[in-house]
């Protein structure tokens, strides 16, 4: 138990209680005590002292109550104004009225207690007592004077014998009880007494024995048992003969029963009264301690009351007011003590049962924010995942949400876009204005629903988009805004104009390969079967137009041929290739033949060694030397750059190629189509040779860029993954994703 | 006003019962000036001389008709080295003092005795009282005597208990009341 909880224990209402029904235990049993009740009587001090004690620790509760309630207001704790005033004012409520009591209570006790003692009554009794010693004064003379008669008489008796008779005789005749004949030194010469069972005459004492010694009297009168009073009288005998020491004679006489009475009444009324009049003071005292330790101990008892009652009364209020304060600050599990079934109790199960709808409500909330967040989460989690860009924005077109794949389309971070309008978005970056103005246009027609298509042209190039927009619908009095869906469709095109480019060559070839060679088996007919029939002059011609037939139908079956390999799927045969190798040998082959042309190889010996078809990657070499050989046919100082770059991009390992010249490079309007089939400059050429080059490439999963360098001349790079074709099981087939990633890379 | 002086008498009571508690006894009155036992038979024969002088506050309240009852406290001791004595009995010797008004005599009569002496000075009455002149003191049931060493312990006192029970708070608040000698030991003759 903390040292705290145990002086709060201590300073509770269990050991107060206690303590005052002990301290009224002991009021109790005082003022019976005070009030002569022998048995309370003995314990009196015991007593006192409790109540000194329990006082002392009633003092030392209260104060130790008055000092929290002191702090607890002065650090402005939450009730603690109230629980003060409350407790001064019980504290008032007891003290005037207790004060009011106490002091008229004095007053009537001391009042009560001199009205006892009347001041007539004191002087009767004093002038009784005066009477009375008056009276027994003049006995005593008279028995001193008879006492002295009887002393001469003795002085002159001499025998023992004779002294015993007069003794007795005398006594008998003076009517006392017992007369005594004593040396100076009280020792017994001889004695008479009329009881017969006393055996020893009484003797006085020493002081009385001293002054007759000194030749004087004593009488007085003295209690003698149950008989009442007796008279001592004792004179020296005084002896004629010089030799005889001193005796001394004592009379002891009782008074007569009714003198006796009457004395012992006075005696004891004055000494009763006496007592009385002496024992005021302190039974004042005792009647006024008692008071007083009675008024405290109520007071200190009505002041702890006070405390404890400012307390409950005050209680359910703080608890009421810290609920409340708890219930602000976000906290709605508050739940208060109730105090009972009164008015504070109603309070405080209504602010119960408030305090548990809120908190249900908000449980309730919570879980719906909860699910919202949820689904929150579950759409943003979607839209990231879109392949597709997605976007919206407000009635007043202000960008709201977008996704990830929207930035990548767009090449535009639309964070920082958000919650500005679209039109500002669009004029901060010009590349994808067309893109906004469009969706723009197509809200201001006020369709529900559309789709659109955009052409932008940005340094990505020449790229398509395709665009649905969704007008969503009105929440309340806000006006729905529009969700707009878009895609890059570049490549998806690119890819059907391919597959469509491919159909047109494999039906060419198909149409056209069939009737050349009946076309050149006729031609070599004719040729052979009348060249030699025909006059020179005729023969000349037959021969020129044979020749030219079978010319032209070699030429067009060479270009059939590529036609037929552009549009027919090859078989791949992957192996192990170190391209520099290959790159060395296809230059070695063509350094001849290309002469004035120099071939520069800048090769990356860290080149890894990939997996590829080597028919295939020689044929893109010699199609791209080709195309530099035929660009540089006006140069001064040909050259052909053959490079190798080993790369390593999102943990897949690449070898770039590229190959250069110093030309005069791709023509502008050209450069995005350089890959189409067909698109050419050259007199004689097909315009196959890069498409074969693109289309050999991606069955590898790699990609093809071109560009013109900027000191001048064309530049094409080949990225060719180490893995390959080895895990691309079925390269003829055209993957629209690489597809994609290779229109993407294509830069004008 | 005679309420305030009550409430200054009831707070110095409080004081003085406080200090009471923890202040040693007053013993300006009352003194055992000699002693002398000796064993006789089965009991203790006691003479010996007790020093008896009231205060004011008695003196005036013994006059006023209050009797005061002085007692004279004896208990044997067997001496015993190494540890605390033993106290084999003990005797209380109740002495009642008061004073006779109409005679102006002092009157002392002691417990046991149907016989009151009379004296007409304090002082006689007083000496009476601390006179002590072969007192016998019976052993009692289960006191056995050997041949060790014995003490006679003494002590005499003013009984506050027998005062009248409005006297008894200021008796026990006031020092003049709280009369006692201290205890002694004599040395029991054989």
């Amino acid at each position: 138990m903390g040292h705290s909880k145990l002086i709060r224990r201590l300073t509770g209402p269990i050991p107060a209680i206690v303590l005052s029904l002990l301290l009224v235990s002991a009021i109790f049993m005082l003022s019976a005590a005070a009030q002569y009740s022998e048995f309370f009587g003995n314990f009196y001090s015991i007593l006192l002292l409790v109540n000194v004690l329990g006082i002392g620790l009633l003092l030392l509760l209260i104060t130790a109550n008055v000092y929290r309630l002191i702090h607890q207001f002065r650090a402005r704790v939450l009730g603690s104004r109230l629980t003060l005033r409350l407790f001064g004012m019980f504290v008032l409520l007891a003290v005037i009225p207790l004060t009011v009591v106490y002091y008229f209570s004095v007053q009537f006790l001391n009042k009560g207690i001199d009205s006892w003692f009347d001041v007539r009554i004191e002087q009767a009794l004093n002038d009784a007592l005066l009477l009375g010693r008056t009276s027994l004064e003049a006995i005593k003379r008279d028995r001193i004077v008879e006492a002295q008669d009887l002393a001469a008489r003795l002085d002159d008796t001499f025998s023992d014998f004779a002294l015993i008779q007069l003794i007795d005789e005398l006594r008998e005749q003076g009517g006392f009880s017992e007369v005594t004949l004593f040396t100076q030194n009280g020792r017994i010469i001889a004695s008479s007494g009329e009881d017969p069972d006393k055996l020893v005459p009484d003797r006085p004492n020493e002081a009385i024995l001293a002054k007759l010694r000194e030749g004087q009297s004593h009488a007085n009168m003295e209690p003698a048992g149950d008989s009442g009073m007796q008279l001592r009288v004792a004179v020296p005998v005084f002896s004629r003969m010089v030799s005889r020491p001193l005796r001394i004679v004592q009379v002891l006489q009782p008074l007569p029963l009714r003198y006796s009475k009457l004395a012992e009444s006075v005696q004891s009324a004055f000494a009763e009264y006496e007592k009385l009049e002496y024992l005021r003071k302190p039974l004042k005292f005792s009647f006024i301690l008692t008071l007083s330790l009675v008024t405290l101990i109520t007071l200190l008892i009505a002041v702890w009351a006070a405390i404890v009652s400012s307390r409950r009364l005050a209680a359910p209020l703080r608890n009421l007011a810290e609920g409340t304060r708890q219930v602000a600050g976000g906290d709605y599990g508050t739940q208060l003590p109730v105090p009972g079934d009164d008015e504070f109790g109603v309070l405080v199960k209504s602010f119960n049962d408030m305090t548990q709808q809120i908190q249900q409500a908000q449980t309730a909330v919570r879980r719906s924010q909860r699910e919202a967040e949820s689904q929150r989460t579950y759409l943003e989690t979607v839209l990231a995942h879109l392949s597709s860009g997605v976007l919206s924005f407000d009635s007043s077109q202000r960008l709201r949400t977008h996704n990830a794949t929207a930035d990548q389309v767009l090449g535009v971070e639309l964070d920082a876009e958000k919650g500005k309008p679209l039109a500002v978005v669009a004029e901060a970056h010009g590349h994808i204005e067309p893109f906004f103005r469009t969706i723009l246009d197509a809200v201001d027609e006020g369709e529900a629903e559309w789709q659109r298509q955009v052409v932008l042209l940005d340094p990505r190039g020449r790229r398509v988009l395709i665009c649905r927009g969704t007008r969503l619908p009105d929440h309340g009095r806000r006006r729905g805004g529009y969700v707009v869906v878009f895609d890059e469709i570049t490549a998806l095109i690119q890819a059907q104009r391919d597959a469509a480019w491919a159909e047109v060559a494999r039906r060419l070839a198909h149409e056209i390969k069939n009737p050349l060679t009946p076309i050149q088996l006729s031609a070599e007919r004719i040729r052979h079967k009348y060249l030699d029939r025909l006059p020179d002059s005729d023969r000349e011609t037959l021969d020129r137009a044979t020749r030219t037939i079978a010319e032209q139908v070699e030429s067009m079956k060479s270009m059939v041929n590529a036609f037929s390999s552009y549009a027919q799927p090859q078989r791949m045969q992957p192996e192990n290739i170190n391209i520099n190798q290959l790159i060395q040998d296809v230059a070695e082959l063509h350094k001849e033949a290309i002469r004035p042309i120099r071939i520069q190889l800048t090769l990356d010996e860290t080149a890894p060694t990939i997996v590829a078809d080597r028919g295939r990657l020689r044929q893109i070499l010699n199609n791209l030397i080709a195309n530099s050989r035929d660009a540089l046919h006006h140069c001064s100082d040909p050259i052909i750059s053959l490079d190798t770059r080993c790369m390593r991009e999102r943990e897949c390992e690449y070898v770039e190629l590229t190959v250069s010249d110093n030309g005069p490079g791709f023509p502008p309007e050209l450069i995005d189509r350089l890959f189409e089939p067909y698109v050419t400059t050259k007199e004689k050429g097909n315009g196959l040779g890069l498409a074969i080059v693109k289309k050999i490439v991606d069955e590898h999963g790699g990609m093809v860029t071109a560009q013109n360098r900027n000191e001048g001349g064309a530049c094409v790079t080949i990225r060719l993954p180490k893995a390959g074709a080895r895990d691309l099981p079925d390269r003829s087939k055209v993957d629209t994703r690489i597809e994609q990633a290779g229109a993407k890379e294509k830069i004008a | 006003m005679p309420a305030s002086r009550n409430a200054s008498r009831f707070g110095l009571l409080l004081i003085a019962l406080v200090l009471s508690a923890t202040a040693p006894a007053a013993t300006n009155g009352f003194a055992i000036e000699s002693a002398q036992a000796r064993f006789e038979d089965d009991s203790v024969i006691v003479s010996g001389k007790i020093g008896l002088e009231l205060s004011e506050e008695v003196e005036t309240a013994l006059v006023k008709g209050i009797p005061l009852d002085i007692l004279i406290e004896f208990a044997l001791y067997e001496d015993r080295r190494f540890i605390w004595d033993k106290r084999l009995g003990r005797w209380v010797l109740r002495a009642e003092l008061k004073y006779h008004a109409l005679s102006g005599l002092y009157l002392v009569t002691l417990q046991g005795s149907e016989d009151t002496k009379s004296f007409t000075t304090q002082r006689e009455a007083l000496r009476y009282v601390g006179t002590l002149s072969r007192v016998s003191l019976p052993f009692t049931d289960g006191v056995s005597r050997s041949n060790g060493d014995y003490a006679l312990g003494l002590r005499v006192r003013l009984d506050i208990r027998s005062l009248p029970l409005q006297l008894r708070p200021v008796a026990y608040a006031s020092s003049a009341w709280r009369l006692k000698s201290k205890r002694t030991k004599w040395a029991i003759q054989n």
